[in-house]
């Protein structure tokens, strides 16, 4: 009885972890088109709402985007974050043109706070 | 046009003025006054026959009633009630009186400003009672005592209502003044009319009464003027009937005034402040929470006073909250990582249930000196759950601090002092770590352009570093920038957000601060959303109107920002797509001209500025406009958040 129910266990199972496999793997294969993803990034799915629109000064960053693009699908579709959005609606192709736009916004080392003087002054007042 | 005069377009004259009017020539025949020897004026027609009371009247099968032909005699008494009123409301320490004119409180408009002289109280014309209510919201916080509003009956105390609202979850002071027209003669008058007129806004108030005497009304005023100011203040509203206003006094000799006395806030119990001493103390990890502690400047010192005698970190709270501390003192801040109070002390926080939870779980204490326990909570939820505290003291926090401090004093001996210094130091360095962790982070999308707030701001603090300035606005659309970037050294550089989290009132309330800080030599500005400015653009052209200095930086992000999030997160729980997310919540198409509007209402304005770099030339330009004492706009594109 017991051999029948771990092979019930196992038919659940396998198809679905072959599907995510799948599913993961399409995910990393699929090519975003930057120019897309940016509109769908600043108008459509407003990302630039919470993130601004470069991915630079809003909260949390996304430049430099440290995920890969499965995990960044998978991240966007099902957030772990409270405050984020499930985009789950959207198609894996979307959200790859997103992270294809992301990637393509040039990763710059940000000017020091001294060289900025109105944040040199604001530095000066830190006791 | 407005609801309660009806204007005619083609005289121009009001229909509820041009009706008394009416009465009063009505009344003139009978009553053998100046006007019946007054020699006979050109007959001028109008091109549309102006209504008549009689004619209206008649219209409903209605004649006119006797008492209106009395009322309209007495409004032109030579001895009029509102006169007494004025010579009343000039006890009060009135500087100003916001209103948007109303039949309802003519008598007493008409005293204000002639018999009054329009001076102390000096009537401010505002476009919408809403408006008059955030400008004496913000007035009371920057000039630490309230001015007045006077409204219409139902109409002009709904549209003040939310202002109101927002003044009582503020705990601020603010007299309200409503003129009741308690006998209305028409269907036009009759809804402005009510049974119970302070039960309107009785749920946001802290003391309402309806005078019907003149004697009534002066005690009225005083207590409400009393009540309002005393912690835990909140606006108070009176009631007077528009009849009682116009009337003749008989023998003003038997009419008095009372005597103004203050109340001294309410101070702690003393073997309670004791107890709280002797905890703080003996607290390793001590840490003090505060809320809007600082009534006045002298509470902005006794908060110093205080961190700088135990040493210990002061945290100011995150959205919303007030700044009653020095943001860059090197106790501000929660003590950095890894300081966990044992010891944590509230002032008027009004509500520690988490921190008391949270204590009780890990042996740690609780104190709370609020004068939220003193304030019989209404309708609105805006008191705080029931926190389990150890130590619960009923007080105004600033009027207590002076004998916690003597407390404190007294049982710290040199052993304990060396021991506060050294946590002193370890909370100094990991403020200075925190605000330059903070302060780097500023510099991410420095040249994006729609603008970063972090850049709006910081541009801005650039350009009046060098002045006294004050900041009218809240800061809970711009993140915690405003306290990275801006030094809070004094107590008047920052005023609190709105109370009741209800949009509307940085544009508003900002006007309010101005006002207060106009002659004092302090530069104004006001960090506003494009949102917000939407719910009271009219607040503009009183501020050009009345010469109110200020500069306007429209945080411009063309849209409900804040809710975008918070549909996507809804569309998406509900599986049904977040591709209509940005419906209902973005301002654009087409975009709104700030500029013009602000030009339109009397302002030098310049934008939209999208380019970074041209930031701060604009704000100069603007803020020379501000330096030489007149209302400035400049409209900045800028990031989202």
């Amino acid at each position: 009885m017991k051999v029948f129910w771990l092979f019930l266990l196992i038919a659940m199972i396998l198809p679905a972890t072959i599907n995510g496999g799948q599913a993961q793997e399409s995910a990393a294969n699929l090519t975003g088109n930057a120019e897309r993803g940016k509109t769908l990034f600043t108008a459509a799915f407003k990302c630039a709402s919470c993130h601004g629109t470069t991915g630079e000064s809003g909260s949390p960053r996304l430049v430099p985007m440290r995920r890969t693009q499965a995990d960044f699908i998978r991240f966007v579709q099902k957030p772990t974050a409270n405050a984020m959005p499930a985009f789950g609606d959207q198609s894996p192709q979307a959200l790859a043109d997103v992270y294809a736009y992301i990637k393509s916004i040039p990763e710059r080392t940000p000017p020091s706070v001294q060289s900025i003087p109105v944040l040199n002054d604001v530095l000066k007042t830190i006791p | 046009m407005s609801e309660r005069t009806g204007k005619s377009k083609n005289t121009g004259v009001g229909r509820r003025r041009f009706l008394k009017g009416a009465a009063v020539s009505a009344a003139a025949l009978v009553t053998n006054t100046p006007a019946e020897s007054a020699p006979a004026l050109p007959t001028v027609r109008p091109s549309v026959a102006a209504p008549t009371e009689a004619a209206a009247l008649a219209e409903m099968g209605l004649a006119l009633p006797a008492q209106a032909a009395v009322q309209a005699s007495a409004a032109v008494a030579p001895v009029p009630a509102s006169d007494f009123m004025v010579d009343v409301l000039k006890t009060l320490d009135l500087d100003y009186v916001a209103v948007n004119p109303g039949s309802a409180f003519d008598g007493l408009h008409e005293s204000l400003i002639n018999y009054g002289q329009n001076k102390k109280p000096e009537m401010l014309t505002c476009l919408h009672e809403e408006q008059a209510a955030a400008i004496s919201h913000g007035y009371a916080k920057a000039a630490g005592k309230p001015m007045m509003i006077a409204v219409h009956g139902t109409v002009g105390l709904l549209h003040a209502s939310f202002g109101i609202f927002q003044a009582w979850c503020d705990r601020v002071p603010m007299l309200v003044f409503v003129g009741h027209n308690r006998n209305p003669t028409s269907n036009i008058n009759r809804p402005h009319s009510a049974q119970d007129m302070g039960a309107i806004a009785r749920d946001y108030t802290k003391w309402d009464d309806e005078a019907t005497t003149l004697e009534r009304f002066a005690e009225a005023a005083v207590k409400a003027y009393t009540y309002g100011r005393t912690p835990p203040m909140g606006p108070t509203l009176l009631v007077v009937d528009s009849a009682l206003q116009e009337s003749r006094i008989q023998d003003r000799s038997r009419l008095r005034i009372p005597a103004l006395t203050m109340p001294a806030p309410p101070q702690g119990d003393t073997n309670a402040v004791k107890e709280a001493a002797r905890f703080l103390v003996n607290a390793q990890t001590p840490l003090i929470t505060i809320g809007k502690v600082a009534r006045t400047p002298k509470g902005w010192d006794l908060m110093i006073e205080l961190a700088e005698l135990l040493q210990a970190p002061v945290f100011v709270g995150t959205y919303g909250s007030w700044q009653d501390f020095p943001n860059r003192h090197r106790l501000n801040g929660r003590g950095g990582a890894g300081y966990r109070p044992d010891v944590t002390l509230g002032l008027e926080l009004n509500d520690m249930s988490a921190a008391a939870r949270n204590a009780r779980a890990n042996g740690g204490k609780t104190i709370s000196i609020c004068a939220e326990y003193l304030s019989q909570g209404r309708n609105i939820h805006d008191y705080g759950n029931y926190s389990e505290v150890d130590v619960a003291i009923a007080a105004d926090a600033e009027a207590t601090l002076p004998s916690l401090i003597e407390e404190i004093r007294r049982l710290t001996t040199p052993d304990k002092r060396t021991a506060f210094d050294a946590r002193g130091a370890k909370i100094a360095a990991a403020h200075h770590e925190e605000r330059v962790k903070q302060l780097e982070e500023a510099r991410f999308g420095w040249d994006v352009s729609p603008i970063s707030i972090q850049r709006m701001i910081a541009e801005l603090g650039a350009q009046i570093k060098n002045d006294d300035w004050s900041i009218g606005s809240g800061h809970q659309f711009t993140g915690d920038w405003q306290r990275v970037l801006l030094n809070f050294d004094k107590h008047h550089r920052y005023w609190g957000d709105c109370g009741g989290f209800g949009i509307g009132y940085d544009t508003q309330a900002a006007v309010g601060v101005a006002l207060a800080n106009k002659g004092t030599g302090r530069l104004t500005v006001a960090i506003v959303g494009d949102g917000d400015l939407n719910f009271g653009p009219g607040t503009l052209w009183t501020a050009a109107h009345h010469k109110i200095p200020l500069l306007f930086l429209v945080h411009n992000n063309r849209g409900y920002q804040a809710e975008v999030m918070i549909v996507q997160r809804m569309c998406s729980q509900r599986g049904r797509g977040t591709d209509n997310a940005h419906i209902g919540t973005t301002l654009n198409n087409p975009d709104i001209d700030y500029t013009k509007i602000a030009q339109g209402y009397g302002l030098y304005a310049e934008g939209p500025v999208t380019d970074p770099n041209k930031l701060a030339p604009a704000l100069q330009r603007a803020l020379a406009r501000v330096r030489a004492g007149e209302p400035a706009l400049v409209d900045v594109i800028s990031q989202a958040r």
